[in-house]
């Protein structure tokens, strides 16, 4: 249990032991104390006070399948709040096995400088010279980075966008295959690592000093108890590794909540196209992989392969929300095009997401018109180039709406949303307002809760309690290093207390429900405090007004949760 | 009679050789026939963790079935 801190003024290095504030803690629960506790609330999230930590969860390093997140968090330069954004690949489960709880990335190289951070498999650190690197994009990087270090090696870096502090900045993981297609994409957090002057952290995959669990036996047990119940799990065993997650595209567009043509229309005509039947089907006749493991210990394997007509690699992993943000909110049907966006934004390193909306609200005020494939690749890659529409672009759907004076900007403290548009499913609305991270999906999705019928998801009423509970269980389950999806898994009585079993064997003491909810709680509210002391009221949680004065069709509804019950999110 | 299209996804499709994705199936119903008796009729048992879909809805097992309806059925998703 050892905390790394990088000095990058002075290009030191130092270890510690976990202070006991921070014990206990992993993943997105550690980022939040961690940057609670040291990062001044009102800093410049691109200067020397902001940290950078990258922190795998509680779980990672352990033999539970699944559990190779990483969170990576710091005070965002999109949002101005504290921010988590997680990635898989390998690199959680790697820092997990060397027995590193995070590192801490601190200070500001001097300008122009750019390093390249080790970790070898003996867990120790090391900076080096990374000038070398200066521009390159994250495939070559990558692959560069591996013969220069090792094949045995794993790595998270920034591309040029990154390199720019441009606001839409990610940072990209390399995945069991060793490319750099997992990404940390939402927040910004790729200019962050710019700012910092570091390109890269490369770490061993051959770390053997994880932290010893109190009670490997129950551990040993539950893991097991816990991935009979993902395999017994119809939508992990089945759905997933045959459609990705672009299986929910079926759902979302049938409920009318897709967000196409820049949030205009909650039905994409075109989603038949490039849903994860068609994804899977035109994988399969290429001969790419339709099933993949992306990430370390995954036995769901909803990553997939693209190739292009000829067989060649064109991008790893093409995911729902990228054939949303690329696909319906530009009014592209075309997977090839989708697949090409979806590799230039890893490459540059950029969030698919915030990027494919600020394209989106470029087409809307009239730059070019939705459809235009040529145009949306033109756009993204002039990221990378650096042009005036490249840094609109870059910095996001603000900017571009800025830029054009135009109103419809579909995000939420700078960041945009995901694609469950919140007139169709008014709880995801209620997530986007009030999650402590700008619109994110991620931190409270109720898409599970309305196919259950447990919500209707066109009425105002129930959706705050509905929210709240689904961003404490999230927030919970991030500390964890488990994915998301296979969280899914912990539908089941038996799943969730073999995930209780297992946090209790790990602390070496009896974690329960109430704990698991209160670890939830905890972070929710830490990295609401920060927010405050960076200056946000509940004023802020809230959504662009179009969302309440624009129906979207077919249901034509606007966002009806009142701002009198979006603040009773925080009741507990 | 009732007359409907039902559009299939996930795995669904693998059960009704010749499937269509972009036609999709025509099925007649009886008048005052319910969600549960087209899932039935298309062999769909109720413990499947399925979701049908109609006019942008999830549908109940006892909800009529729509006269002209376009009903969507897919496996239960989570978000991606």
């Amino acid at each position: 249990m050892k905390l790394i801190r990088v000095d990058m003024n002075a290009q030191k290095i130092r270890e510690e032991n976990v202070p006991d504030a921070y014990a206990g803690m992993g993943g997105r629960g550690l980022t939040a104390v961690l940057i609670d506790a040291e990062v001044p609330p009102r800093c410049d999230a691109l200067g020397p006070e902001n940290k950078l930590v990258f922190a795998p969860g509680l779980l990672s390093g352990t033999s539970l399948v699944n559990t190779s997140r990483i969170s990576i968090g710091a005070k965002s330069p999109l949002t101005g709040t504290i921010k988590e954004s997680n990635s898989g690949g390998k690199i959680a489960a790697c820092l997990g096995k060397l027995g590193i709880t995070a590192i801490v990335v601190e200070g500001r190289a001097p300008a122009g400088k750019l390093f390249v951070l080790t970790v070898d498999a003996q867990g120790q650190a090391a900076l080096l010279d990374g000038a070398a690197y200066k521009g390159m994009r994250t495939y070559a990087l990558s692959a560069k980075l591996l013969e220069t270090h090792g094949a045995k090696n794993t790595i998270a870096c920034i591309g040029p966008a990154g390199e720019a502090q441009m606001l839409s900045a990610s940072i990209q993981t390399t995945d069991v295959d060793d490319r750099p297609c997992r990404a940390a994409g939402r927040g910004g957090l790729g200019a962050v690592m710019g700012a910092k002057g570091l390109k890269a952290l490369v770490v061993s995959t051959e770390g053997k000093s994880a932290d010893e669990l109190a009670d490997p036996e129950t551990f040993k047990e539950s893991a097991k108890v816990f991935a009979q119940e993902l395999r017994n799990n119809p939508f992990t065993s089945k759905v997933l590794p045959r459609y990705g997650t672009a299986s929910t595209m079926a759902a979302v567009n049938a409920l009318g909540a897709f967000p196409s043509y820049n949030a205009t229309k909650g039905v994409f005509d075109g989603w038949e196209k490039i849903n994860g039947e068609a994804l899977a089907k035109t994988i399969t006749a290429r001969g790419g992989q339709a099933q993949h493991m992306g990430c370390a210990q995954c036995i769901v394997q909803c990553s997939n392969v693209f190739v292009d007509e000829k067989g060649k690699y064109v991008t790893s992993s093409l995911e729902y929300e990228t054939l949303w943000s690329m696909g319906g909110m530009l009014g592209i049907d075309d997977l090839d095009t989708i697949a090409r966006l979806d590799y230039l934004c890893d490459d540059i390193g950029l969030d698919t997401i915030n990027t494919g909306v600020a394209v989106a609200v470029a087409m809307d005020a009239g730059y070019k018109p939705f459809s235009d494939r040529q145009a949306a690749i033109e756009m993204v890659e002039a990221v990378a180039q650096g042009t005036e529409m490249g840094r609109l672009i870059g910095n996001g759907p603000d900017a571009v709406g800025k830029h054009f004076n135009h109103h419809r900007v579909p995000t939420v403290k700078g960041q945009s949303i995901a694609a469950y548009d919140p007139r169709g499913m008014q709880g995801n609305g209620v997530t986007y307002a009030t999650s402590t991270m700008g619109a994110d999906h991620t931190a409270g999705n109720m898409l599970g809760l309305y196919l259950g019928k447990k919500l209707d998801p066109l009425a105002p009423e129930g959706q705050v309690d509905g929210s709240r509970k689904v961003q404490i269980g999230m927030a919970a389950m991030d500390c964890t290093g488990m994915c998301i999806l296979a969280g899914m898994g912990m539908a089941t009585p038996a799943a969730n207390e073999a995930m209780f079993k297992m946090i209790g064997a790990k602390l070496g003491k009896p974690f329960t429900a109430a704990d698991y909810t209160g670890m939830g709680m905890r972070v929710l509210k830490v990295e609401r405090g920060f927010n405050q002391k960076a200056g946000f009221t509940s004023k802020d949680d809230r959504l662009p007004r179009f969302f309440m004065e624009e129906p979207l069709a077919p249901h034509n509804k606007v966002f009806a949760v009142s701002d009198e019950d979006l603040d009773k999110l925080y009741n507990f | 009679m009732l007359n409907v299209t039902i559009k299939l996804y996930g795995s669904l499709p693998w059960r009704v050789p010749g499937y269509d994705p972009e036609k999709g199936l025509t099925l007649e119903l009886a008048r005052g026939a319910c969600i549960n008796d087209l899932t039935t009729c298309l062999g769909i048992a109720a413990e499947e963790d399925v979701v049908v879909a109609m006019a942008g809805r999830v549908a109940r097992p006892d909800d009529p079935v729509e006269d002209g309806a376009t009903l969507r059925i897919f496996p239960v998703a989570h978000g991606g």
